[in-house]
């Protein structure tokens, strides 16, 4: 699936999540491959990513850093969950701290042959294939003569390609202004060259990843989106992914029988349901009614509350005769929950998209698809719902989202954000206020699939639970 | 007898021109100026690459005074006053 159409140039997986998707394979093996970005948009931590993987992977590789020391690199390192110590220890990591001594004095010539010299002992010594050299520019700025870091650049290219050493070499982009060094040159050196940048979209800070040149191979020629957490960096190639959806499986509960019975049957595996209703309508209700189920059946389930915090979701529930409290104890329900505005919707995403992988769920619920809009623009939301609900269908999960609607009768609204074409199932739910009283009707409007019922309901929430009470005459 | 006072260690790379020139001036200045107060001891980076990675030497030819106070120099110590200056000689 990533093999590449041109004629082959070998390729080395970089293991980064997405990375091998946008270089179609990977990174140019026994070849030297640039990244260009500003200070702390993350060049580090995709140099130490790559080594690390191909580490645990049982591929060693070494690590030369000129300007961060070891010490926060690993601390770095640690708040993503990368042990490096073990790979240290069996030799398959090797961290060189190459920090040149800011005291110290220059005067008159000198060469890089120490640090070749030591490479090399450690190349030969570790078996190494795979180098990382982080912040080159700090190395070459110590020559601080063109023509001579010229020559250093293209001895080291040499050295590295005599060796069929897979290089990853970064370097500082120039601030806007400042006298571009000899970049150009590295650029025509290196056989693919990425950028990287860390720019404000609206109020939220966005990092972005574009491959500039891959001779000899296809890319994806787009501007990526990316996000550094736990466990690293991930991109989102959203123009890469295809449709591939799987069908719509088997029928199983909603929790509730004569719901089952008024969407057909119950809801199918790998289909998307949408309730929708204004507030107050029992969205919630249903959904941990949904999930309560699902773990009653051993099922692991995730479920993505942009809305209330999990103490205030358990006791809610509670009130409404469901406790959720020993299914989030045993792990099968899985709360992730967080403010819309707390980060970009990438990082949603990658929160969510981590979390399915982990927690390989059976149903994924999230709440809600309005409160979405709060992580900054409709298009963000729009893109995180698409996102979401596509990754579960490509992988045969249950999707359930719910929408807030603000008025009590507006058909326009079903589901607000444009994500309709996906949605297979639709229930609304509404307040309807009669003879001084409030009731609850429950309508099935859509069931891809199935036959279900046309008829508005009664139905009713109490301390013991949900009620479907019947036709509404 | 004991060490002297002023102890420099010359990292060389090998024969090349540019280590020569580096061992030349430190000699020259030293004769100069600590004249039977110093020791020099040469380290070939190209076969003890462990002495080097240690004393985390990247470049060569580069001099580090190990004592009586750190200093590190790179390069031939072409400028014969900035070297001074630095060793506070």
């Amino acid at each position: 699936m990533l093999e590449c159409q041109l004629p082959t140039i070998r390729k080395c997986l970089t293991r980064i999540e997405g990375l091998d998707q946008i270089l179609k394979g990977g990174l140019p093996s026994g070849r030297t491959t640039l990244i260009i970005g500003g200070p702390g948009t993350g060049k580090s931590l995709f140099g130490l990513e790559f080594l690390y993987r191909s580490a645990q992977a049982g591929e060693p590789g070494i690590f030369i850093s000129f300007e961060e020391r070891a010490g926060p690199l690993k601390d770095n390192a640690d708040t993503l969950g990368w042990q490096l110590a073990p790979l240290e220890q069996s030799g398959t990591f090797f961290l060189l701290e190459g920090r040149i001594d800011p005291r110290a004095v220059i005067t008159g010539d000198f060469g890089i042959q120490s640090f070749l010299a030591i490479l090399d002992h450690k190349l030969k010594a570790m078996g190494a294939k795979r180098i990382v050299i982080d912040a080159l520019d700090v190395l070459m700025r110590l020559i601080n003569d063109s023509r001579r870091e010229q020559d250093e650049l293209v001895a080291l290219h040499q050295w590295l390609a005599e060796r069929d050493v897979t290089a990853l070499l970064t370097v500082k982009a120039p601030r806007e202004g400042q006298h571009e060094r000899n970049y150009d040159f590295l650029d025509y050196l290196a056989d693919c060259v990425i950028h990287l940048d860390n720019r404000m979209l609206g109020q939220l800070s966005t990092r972005r990843l574009r491959v500039v040149k891959y001779r000899g191979s296809g890319f994806g020629s787009n501007e990526y989106p990316f996000v550094i957490d736990s466990p690293g960096v991930t991109l989102l190639p959203i123009s890469e992914i295809g449709l591939s959806h799987q069908a719509l499986g088997d029928r199983f509960s909603t929790g509730l029988t004569a719901l089952d019975d008024l969407v057909g049957g119950g809801f199918r595996r790998a289909s998307s349901v949408l309730i929708t209703g204004s507030t107050g309508t029992g969205k919630t209700t249903l959904c941990s009614v949904f999930a309560q189920m699902a773990c009653a059946r051993k099922e692991r389930i995730l479920y993505i509350s942009f809305e209330e915090s999990e103490a205030a979701l358990v006791s809610a529930m509670r009130s409404s005769g469901t406790d959720l409290r020993s299914t989030l104890a045993s792990g099968e329900l899985r709360l992730l929950t967080a403010m819309p505005e707390a980060m970009g919707a990438e990082q949603h995403l990658v929160r969510g998209l981590v979390a399915i992988k982990q927690l390989q769920p059976s149903c994924v619920v999230i709440e809600s698809a309005s409160a979405c809009k709060r992580m900054g623009t409709e298009q963000a939301a729009f893109e995180y719902l698409m996102r979401m609900i596509n990754t579960c269908k490509e992988m045969g999960i249950t999707i359930v989202t719910t929408n807030q609607t603000a008025g009590l009768h507006n058909l326009d609204e079903i589901s607000g954000i444009g994500i309709s074409s996906l949605i297979d199932t639709v229930i609304q739910l509404r307040l309807i206020e009669e003879n001084a009283i409030l009731r609850r009707n429950l309508l099935v409007m859509k069931s891809r699939g199935s036959s279900h019922s046309h008829a508005v309901h009664d139905f009713a929430i109490t301390d013991q639970g949900v009620t479907i009470l019947g036709k509404v005459a | 007898m004991s060490a002297n006072e002023y102890r420099f260690r010359l990292f060389v790379a090998g024969n090349e021109p540019n280590s020569h020139l580096a061992e030349q001036n430190l000699r020259s200045i030293c004769q100069e100026y600590l004249s039977g107060r110093h020791d020099i001891e040469i380290v070939d980076v190209l076969t003890d690459f462990e002495a080097a990675l240690n004393a985390q030497i990247m470049v060569a030819p580069a001099v580090v005074l190990v004592a009586p106070r750190s200093v590190t120099l790179f390069g031939t110590l072409a400028d014969k006053a900035a070297v001074m200056s630095a060793l506070a000689l």
